[in-house]
């Protein structure tokens, strides 16, 4: 089951190893009512410059993957097991948190879902992008602010030199956000985690920030892995998905392959049920039942008992992510692997 | 869907109708001014329809919601409810109002009384409205549950215990207490993950069929709007600026907000490729609105014309199509495109 669970090495023989790769990545949740895996053996990996989405409702440990990465869970929760290379670190789950500091903000940046409580409300936005290149680029104070103007220019805010002396609350939410991605860029990350950058905002604004990204990314070359639950936003940005359901990766593949011939059941559901100009007049397929409680998930395939497919192999045995014979796609389901239990 | 020829009358009708709220913009000038979150909307909702209600954040639908409900009093305009008018009019008739306009609303966890079982939740309105004895209560009590699709068992049991669809579905159940005629659904849907807001849709579209009720339905999502709406109504600073049938605007808008909100919702499908027209700016201070239109600060089509007053007016495009906009016939929407793979 382990061997089926590592990614393919095929993308490794082309000459740009992955930036990042996260191997049986495991975080637990101590609770009063019993310890929960969050996170449940993931396994992912970026290459340079790839937009990686992650997408899955709420609990499905999206975020959470991106924090323990980050190494930004905090107590109770902790990182139980697997391996982070990224670029030449053979494992960033193994760094000292002062370590971890300096390579995050630097090379692995991140934007959240609302500006307003990662901004520090007390400070001007100026000092707060600033106070980034003081640290990771050991710029002189007034070098920094002067840098701060430039990246807010850079991000579409107009008057920057005015803008940088006003306080958060003084902004929009998309400005905000604007002042977010400028904080996140502020040196040149090769990685940067985006987890649900755009909930907060309404559709006309979100446009401007999904622009506002994919530009920015193709001028650094960052690679960005977008966590969130909306299909769209993932159809317009990503090359690669991952669909997320109660801790683990239920199905891997290209954004094409995914919308156009989604293997999992799952899959399947999430896409159904979005309402479309198609579905009007007929119900929506919905997803029968809720997300299980990770404290009491069912025996064999965690994704049983709300799948219209499942059969006796599905109680008996939790499928693995298994790659589809020739293809880089993964898929972990009874349905789609040679040898179901029986 | 309305036939305009011999129609019966609109269950609800809304015409010119005003909110202001008072702001001090200063303490220390002194000034104050009226923000205007509804500010001159007139529309018609047909007994048995769904009209969607879009906009962005602070456009003003859910205060619309509000006045149009009778929980919050309107400055100015009408409000017909079955030819009658609802804005003056005494605390027993409103009582009784209260019976036939219900609202549901976004958040159900904060909606909800964390204090109340599911069944006094969905008691308290015939309680409130002094209808039936305890047990005839009772008995329509965990009727309704059914109805909405929850166990009678659950009768007893507190919100935090049920998931966020099944408190929606709570929510629901007390709305449908009185045995409404309108249900104002204000965002019902936005704090559900797909998978049950595609559940709770689906519910939603039952209902009306088997109750007969009448929707309208606010919220920011097209996507959902397309699929529940017969008729559409686009919300820009405290005025509609568009208004049309399901199929009329979502394939031919008319107004440049409209065409740009439809530009910039993210499709889940790769394939389709489209020019995105991105607004400039963000939005005016509603307390402060510009002379003219009030679109102009962020319109691609803006013209001398929208800068000095007076605001456009409604213009009929087609029968039941009208949007308010100068320039209506410039502007044309971009075609979406299938990339050939």
């Amino acid at each position: 089951m382990d061997t089926l669970m590592h990614a393919p090495k095929t993308a490794a023989k082309n000459a740009n190893a992955p930036l990042l790769e996260v191997s049986n990545l495991s975080t637990e949740f101590a609770t009063y009512a019993g310890t929960l895996s969050a996170v449940d053996g993931v396994s992912l990996s970026l290459q340079p410059g790839e937009v990686f989405g992650i997408v899955g409702e709420s609990g499905s440990g999206k975020s959470v993957t991106a924090l323990s990465i980050m190494g930004l869970i905090k107590k109770p929760g902790r990182v139980t097991g697997g391996t982070v290379r990224f670029k030449d670190e053979a494992n960033l789950l193994d760094k000292t948190p002062a370590e971890m500091r300096k390579i995050r903000g630097g090379q692995i940046s991140m934007i959240f879902q609302e500006p307003m409580t990662s901004l520090n409300p007390v400070f001007r936005i100026g000092w707060q992008i600033a106070e980034v290149l003081q640290i990771h680029r050991e710029m002189t104070r007034t070098e920094a602010w002067e840098r701060a103007i430039h990246l807010l220019d850079r991000v579409g805010i107009a008057s920057p030199a005015k803008r940088a002396r006003e306080f958060p609350h003084q902004l929009s939410g998309g400005m905000r956000q604007r002042v977010m991605i400028a904080m996140a860029m502020a040196c040149a990350p090769s990685l940067l985690f985006a987890d649900e950058p755009t909930t907060a905002l309404d559709v006309t604004v979100q446009a401007q920030i999904l622009d506002l990204m994919v530009q920015l990314k193709e001028e650094d070359g960052a690679a960005v892995m977008l966590i969130t639950h909306d299909m769209g936003v993932i159809a317009e940005m990503a090359q690669k998905v991952a669909v997320m359901y109660a801790g683990v990766v239920m199905e891997e593949a290209t954004v094409e392959e995914l919308f156009d011939s989604p293997l999992h059941p799952y899959t399947q559901g999430l896409l159904d049920s979005i309402p479309r100009k198609k579905s009007r007049g007929q119900s929506l397929k919905a997803i029968p039942g809720i997300v299980p409680n990770l404290l009491h998930l069912p025996t064999g395939c965690r994704f049983r008992d709300r799948c219209a497919a499942a059969h006796s192999a599905c109680a008996l045995a939790d499928p693995p992510l298994q790659t589809m014979p020739n293809s880089t796609r993964k898929v972990r389901c009874w349905l789609h692997h040679p040898e179901p239990p029986k | 869907m309305s036939q305009p020829s011999q129609a019966p009358a609109p269950l609800l009708q809304v015409s010119d109708l005003k909110r202001y709220f008072d702001v001090k913009n200063s303490l220390l000038s002194g000034k104050s001014g009226h923000l205007r979150a509804v500010d001159g909307v007139t529309f018609n909702v047909t007994a048995g329809e769904t009209l969607g209600l879009v906009g962005e954040s602070g456009c003003g639908k859910s205060t619309l919601g509000r006045v149009v409900s009778r929980l919050l009093p309107a400055t100015d305009g009408e409000i017909l409810f079955e030819g009658r008018d609802i804005i003056d009019i005494d605390r027993k008739a409103l009582l009784a109002l209260r019976a036939d306009i219900q609202s549901v609303f976004q958040d159900p966890s904060a909606s909800l009384n964390p204090r109340m079982t599911a069944f006094n939740l969905i008691a308290e309105p015939l309680v409130i409205q002094k209808i039936g004895t305890r047990a005839s209560r009772r008995d329509k009590v965990l009727d309704l549950l059914e109805t909405v699709g929850l166990r009678r068992e659950f009768a007893d049991r507190y919100p935090h215990e049920f998931s966020g669809g099944q408190r929606q579905r709570i929510g629901i159940a007390r709305a449908l207490a009185l045995d409404p005629k309108l249900l104002i659904l204000d965002e019902p849907v936005s704090a559900l993950d797909v998978s049950i807001q595609a559940q709770i849709i689906n519910l939603l579209e039952d209902l009306q069929k088997r109750l007969d009720l009448t929707y309208l339905f606010i919220s920011h999502d097209l996507s959902v709007v397309q699929h529940v709406a017969d008729r559409v109504a686009v919300m820009y600073m405290g005025q509609i600026v568009e208004l049309a049938d399901n199929e009329a605007f979502y394939a031919n808008p008319q107004h440049p907000y409209s065409i740009a909100l439809l530009s910039a919702l993210p499709l889940p499908d790769p394939t389709i490729a489209r020019k995105r027209i991105l607004l400039e700016g963000d939005l005016p201070d509603p307390a402060n609105l510009p002379q003219g239109c009030r679109f102009q600060s962020r319109c691609a089509h803006v013209t001398d014309r929208c800068r000095v007053g007076p605001e456009p007016e409604m213009q009929e495009i087609s029968p039941g199509h009208i949007a308010r906009c100068h320039n209506l016939a410039d502007i044309h929407a971009p075609i979406e495109q299938k990339q050939t793979a």
